[in-house]
């Protein structure tokens, strides 16, 4: 027999950030030692482990430094490279894709959804706490492992010159994020198959949308994301260096205030679709 | 929350905080202390020049002259006439006696800069002090005692002229493996520097921020882009097209081939922006002429535009290959000074 989950904001009694707080200890915790966590930890020691063994390889003697297309390639270049081609363009979406849509879909599918919907707290702020729960779980895992990459990457002798670039790689990163998190709370909590909803977005909408010159390009976050660390941004083919040509970047600001809009409007969305949706439960 | 969630927040937190903190150390103090780069202040030798450089340069002359690249270019131009012509002059030998030298140019002195600029060389190595003198004085050189210091002048001529801000050019040996060679103005400068009197280059936090981030390659350089263009006397036509760069810096590595990164900070986001369009255009032009050309492809192919806000930034690298293949150096490999048929 089909439960319903009804809308009842009406007997929320909780503060709405009280209520957040508390729903963020709960899951928290369920977030770190899940099944889940296997894959986050996957897509951040990974590159770690690659960043070593590069670093071990290039410092035998007879292999010598990393080539690119026979170009040499320094520690900072490397580390340029790692960050946006692995975690900008594709761990920060695909975290953004599987925690933020499992949010509210995974406790819909557990059928537990209707515990947490029975506590006199407000329904929004359930999301928010799984929402902050989830930027704490990712971001408390991938800027370390970041860390970490920049250090045994990049010679100590370029750390003062290339420290700027990486606190601004670890604010990028955090901002997607959050970002991505946001939408896809808001894709898990409105849409049926929010998993395959947000694989084609990240993996299809965003991929060929950056490529069609026009308008298009702006309704992605990547475009915003991407126009904040240009100095990581690659250039590798005479394709890439055309389509700059005809490719007007947006400002720091212009993209720091779109991703805002994006984040509080999808984060709004999302606690607005959870107070306002039923959710029926199938048996 | 639980002590299982407690101890991995705490543990993450300290990852984030020590990584931070070492690299603001760094960033502040130019250098992790006991690190190679704990140069803190770029070369020793920036202490001798002028508050108001322009200009600030400086070469591993060791390691440029020790390079495979050098060894590319002698089978390509083995005469180097000017080495001659300067060892000839000050009895120093580029090759053999220098480790590294630092170069800077000042803007000339009158009110409305309409003289010319001046230059100075610091060269670090080994120099024999008595036979460089009697050599210099034999060519003719003056000697005089400046600020407890023998500085010898000449007039200036020849491949000196480029050095020179008077009618004079002088050297002085300012420490035990420290000698100065340049426009007496900053000669004199730089003695009075060894002095004590006047502020150095160190206390213009401008142009110290940008020495120190390029402080890590063979070869550098470092100057105010607007002052050399006003001391340049270029054509209004001509510097109305110049963009409005303020600050510049290029950066080279020199081992088997040559890498480097050139700098430049623009007067405002908009002007670096159109700076970043011309110049990806010409590479982009020049990466489609270069399809037949497999050596020169692989260059363009390892040019990087970058930068944000005012600052434009192109790095390229020129792989050992390439240098091989230099028309002249081929045919004149081992000895083989006659072309292949």
């Amino acid at each position: 027999m089909a439960q319903s989950s009804a809308p009842h904001d009406g007997d929320a009694r909780t503060p709405f950030l009280t209520a957040a707080l508390r729903v963020f200890d709960l899951s928290l915790g369920e977030m770190l030692w899940s099944r889940r966590t296997i894959l986050l930890l996957i897509l951040a020691v990974g590159p770690v482990a690659l960043t070593i063994a590069v670093r071990i390889l290039s410092s035998a003697t007879h292999l010598g430094p990393v080539q690119v297309n026979g170009v040499r390639l320094d520690g900072a270049a490397l580390f340029g490279l790692l960050v946006w081609t692995l975690f900008i363009r594709f761990v920060v979406p695909v975290l953004g894709v599987f925690y933020g849509t499992g949010l509210i879909a995974d406790e819909v599918d557990d059928k537990t959804i209707t515990y947490l919907f029975v506590r006199p707290i407000p329904r929004g702020a359930v999301l928010v706490g799984k929402y902050l729960a989830y930027l704490a779980c990712a971001g408390l895992i991938t800027l370390p492992a970041v860390m970490i990459s920049y250090f045994v990457l990049v010679p100590l002798a370029s750390i003062p010159a290339t420290f700027p670039s990486l606190v601004v790689d670890l604010a990028v990163i955090l901002l997607g994020l959050a970002v991505y998190g946001a939408l896809f709370a808001w894709v898990g909590a409105f849409f049926r198959r929010p998993l395959i909803l947000g694989l084609v977005f990240v993996f299809g909408w965003e991929q060929v949308a950056l490529l069609i010159p026009g308008y298009l390009r702006q309704l992605t976050i990547a475009y915003y994301l991407q126009a904040l660390v240009p100095q990581a941004m690659p250039q590798d083919s005479t394709l890439s260096m055309l389509q700059g040509l005809f490719r007007t970047m947006p400002t720091t600001m212009t993209s720091l205030g779109w991703l805002a809009v994006f984040w509080a409007g999808f984060l709004w969305l999302a606690a607005r679709t959870v107070a306002a949706r039923e959710y029926i439960l199938e048996p | 929350m639980t002590s299982r969630n407690r101890y991995f927040l705490i543990g993450a937190l300290l990852v984030l905080v020590a990584g931070l903190g070492v690299g603001v150390v760094a960033y502040y103090t130019g250098a992790l202390p006991g690190s190679p780069a704990a140069r803190l202040n770029g070369p020793a030798e920036l202490r001798y020049v002028p508050a108001d450089a322009s200009l600030v340069a400086y070469a591993d002359v060791r390691g440029v002259m020790q390079s495979r690249f050098r060894q590319q270019m002698l089978k390509v131009e083995p005469d180097e006439q000017g080495r001659r012509q300067f060892e000839a002059k000050t009895g120093i030998d580029v090759q053999r006696d220098i480790d590294h030298v630092v170069a800077c140019v000042t803007p000339g002195t009158g009110a409305d800069r309409a003289d010319r600029s001046s230059g100075l060389v610091l060269a670090s190595g080994r120099f024999d002090q008595a036979k460089i003198a009697a050599l210099l004085q034999e060519k003719g050189a003056q000697k005089e005692s400046y600020g407890g210091v023998d500085l010898f002048t000449q007039e200036a001529s020849g491949h000196m002229a480029g050095l020179e801000g008077g009618p004079h050019w002088g050297l002085a040996f300012l420490a035990p493996g420290t000698v100065a060679i340049g426009s007496l103005r900053l000669v004199k400068s730089a003695i009075d520097l060894r002095n004590g009197r006047g502020a150095n280059v160190t206390s213009n936090a401008e142009l110290m921020k940008l020495i120190r981030a390029n402080d890590q390659g063979t070869t550098w350089a470092v100057g105010r882009f607007d002052q050399l263009r006003e001391q340049a006397r270029i054509p209004d036509q001509v510097a109305s097209r110049i963009p409005p760069i303020t600050w510049f810096s290029v950066a080279g590595h020199v081992d088997d081939g040559i890498s480097g990164t050139l700098r430049a900070e623009t007067r405002d986001d908009q002007a670096a922006e159109n700076l970043r369009q011309v110049v990806q255009g010409f590479v982009a032009l020049a990466r489609m002429q270069a399809g037949s050309q497999p050596d020169l492809a692989s260059v363009l192919q390892s040019v990087q535009l970058s930068g944000t806000g005012r600052e434009v930034s192109l790095s390229f690298a020129v792989p050992a290959r390439v240098l091989e293949r230099i028309p002249g150096a081929d045919h004149r490999r081992d000895g083989d000074q006659h072309p292949r048929p």
